[in-house]
């Protein structure tokens, strides 16, 4: 299950959201999201290398 | 199996962590464990595709939250502890080419956000003493996979390198009132000849003292401890000359210099250390474009740097490599 939290912490950062979820074993991963740039993740999804190999 | 081990002829503990001799090696980029899983794909450890940047524990972890107990008994001479605190992965970007260097001011500035959010997280634990932000870049420094990525170590302890500067710190303020690191800039922004950049708040010099041909240290302005006490404009700066420095390193023998980066903040262990100045080192071990520096006998057997280098010289030499400016940087998107 995935926890927003928002953060704004009065520092000079700008503002950012965090995910947290568990990975399978159990680890834990944070993602970092900047919501003003949602419009540039799709370049990014486009730059993964090929697994049809 | 992870454990640290006290050594009392130098006063520093050892950190054991055998699992990590299993750990991904150098796989090819379409098994990258770092890409975001791919529709139909393998599962990667980056279940999603939609961050800027992602941060998970470490699948071999030398230090965790819950370490085993030590597998061997500890002596009164060699006591044992077991190895708590953390091990951190920063996945730069979802992105697998490109590297720091090539990324934007803008998400350089959200690295650093991340950075100092993390230490918040991490040094508000009870058992961390020490939280370690750094980046391994080349496979000559050990590195094993390619994805841009770094880590962050939240130790149970000051790492002994670190305790060391704490000290230096302290004797400094004591014998001075001062801080070392506010008086080190001064001398070397005075002095001009080892500084290679300086841009918002940030003075980049091959410090009088450099152990390493290509050493390059990066301190603040103003006398601050952690990243997150930093100004935006001090943000930006940090971003503007760790890119300014890591591009002159790829442009000095026009290849990907390796390097190791540390970020040094002050202790999380609850000590008074506000003599203590945040900065960032570089060490990248080339000497020529094609040699290395070895930690050989004087120094891994008796601790005595040898630079075949002189820090004014190099220091030359990377201030008239590009970029010239670190104002003059692309903003650039995410």
């Amino acid at each position: 299950m995935a926890d927003a939290d928002p953060v704004d912490e009065g520092t000079p950062f700008e503002g950012f959201e965090i995910e947290t979820e568990s990975m399978p074993d159990g680890r834990s991963i944070h993602y970092y999201r900047w919501p003003e740039s949602d419009g540039d993740r799709a370049e990014a999804r486009d730059d993964q290398p090929s697994r049809d190999v | 199996m992870s454990e640290r081990r006290w050594n009392p002829v130098l006063g520093e503990w050892v950190i054991t962590a055998t699992h990590r001799q299993d750990r991904t090696f150098l796989p090819p980029a379409e098994y990258c464990p770092l890409c975001p899983t791919r529709q139909g794909g393998d599962p990667t450890e980056i279940g999603r595709p939609d961050f800027e940047i992602a941060v998970f524990d470490n699948r071999f972890p030398s230090l965790r939250r819950d370490p085993d107990p030590p597998a061997i008994e500890g002596t009164e001479l060699t006591p044992v502890a077991p190895s708590s605190g953390a091990c951190e992965v920063v996945v730069y970007t979802p992105r697998h080419s490109g590297q720091l260097g090539t990324m934007s001011v803008r998400h350089v500035r959200r690295l650093i956000a991340v950075w100092a959010h993390r230490t918040l997280i991490l040094g508000g634990r009870d058992e961390v003493a020490y939280v370690f932000a750094f980046e391994n870049r080349g496979e000559q420094i050990g590195v094993t996979l390619h994805h841009p990525h770094g880590q962050i170590y939240a130790y149970p302890m000051v790492p002994p390198v670190l305790e060391r500067e704490v000290a230096s710190a302290a004797d400094h303020r004591e014998r001075t009132g001062g801080c070392l690191w506010c008086d080190l800039n001064a001398q070397e922004a005075a002095d001009s000849r080892r500084v290679v950049a300086r841009a918002g708040g940030w003075l980049a010099t091959v410090p009088f003292f450099a152990r390493w041909p290509y050493e390059v240290h990066l301190t603040s302005e103003r006398h601050v401890g952690w990243l997150h006490e930093l100004i935006a404009s001090e943000v930006d700066g940090l971003a503007r000359v760790l890119l300014t420095v890591i591009r002159k390193y790829d442009a000095l023998f026009d290849m990907t210099l390796p390097y190791i980066m540390a970020i040094h903040q002050r202790p999380t262990d609850g000590g008074d250390h506000d003599g203590y100045h945040l900065h960032v080192e570089f060490f990248p071990p080339n000497r020529t474009a094609t040699k290395l520096k070895y930690l050989a006998g004087s120094e891994a057997g008796a601790g005595a740097y040898i630079n075949d280098t002189l820090p004014e010289e190099t220091a030359a030499t990377l201030r008239d490599r590009p970029p010239f400016d670190p104002a003059a940087l692309d903003e650039g998107a995410s």
